[in-house]
């Protein structure tokens, strides 16, 4: 769905941006345009960094809990 | 003047300023897709999302407060009528919470005027609730394609 209704940005692009290292809101702004308008949607592409920030640590976490 | 009655007022305007936009775009999405009955749907939710606004309008004015249409909080858009789907069905659930939490406020302040200006928009948006969870019953029950194969056409 589209999440930056300004630069037609949707959720799938700003997750791979955000998978590609962007651990900002404006770092994100920079690699896909999300959130560099009108800047209603900056709240959700910050809750976006730290979802996928909270799945990278649980996805360690698991990785190191589970035996071999 | 109850400022914590007109500020509920203008919360709820807000809700529904975002429904009618929400709807409307997603109306003429449907429709441009080729989802006519969705797209009919959809628009008519729209439209019925604008009068209950003006009901609120006219009550924030009665009070002797100023109706707020300028707050439109952000919103997003579905790319699928599925999506579409789950972004109503977010927006109604939201809408039935504020919506009750308004009706309780009125009926403690003792502003039964008001109450009865809300409390039957609860069935209505509990009504529309139900008919969305509906479609997503039959998009699990039909598979997706069936059911939007049943949206195509006037």
């Amino acid at each position: 769905m589209y999440v930056c209704l300004c630069r037609a940005v949707s959720d799938t692009t700003i997750v791979d941006a955000i998978r590609d290292g962007a651990d900002t809101v404006d770092a994100v702004g920079r690699a896909c345009d999300a959130g560099t308008n009108c800047g209603k949607c900056r709240t959700t592409i910050e809750f976006m960094i730290l979802r996928e920030q909270e799945l990278v640590s649980l996805a360690g976490r698991e990785q190191r809990e589970t035996p071999p | 003047m109850n400022q914590q009655i007109v500020d509920a007022l203008n919360g709820l305007i807000a809700t529904e300023l975002v429904a009618v936009n929400q709807y409307f775009v997603h109306a003429k999405l449907c429709e441009h897709w080729g989802f006519e009955k969705m797209a009919a749907h959809l628009r008519e939710d729209s439209m019925d999302e604008m009068r209950d606004i003006e009901a609120y309008m006219d009550r924030v004015l009665f009070l002797g407060g100023l109706p707020n249409l300028q707050r439109l909080d952000a919103f997003q858009v579905g790319e699928s009528v599925v999506e579409a789907l789950d972004l109503a069905i977010a927006l109604e659930t939201r809408a039935v919470d504020q919506l009750q939490a308004a009706v309780r406020l009125t009926e403690e302040a003792g502003d039964f005027g008001t109450m009865e200006l809300l409390s039957p928009k609860v069935p209505e948006e509990e009504a529309q609730l139900d008919w969305l969870r509906t479609q997503k019953g039959l998009i699990e029950q039909l598979g997706e394609q069936l059911y939007l194969s049943l949206q195509v056409g006037e």
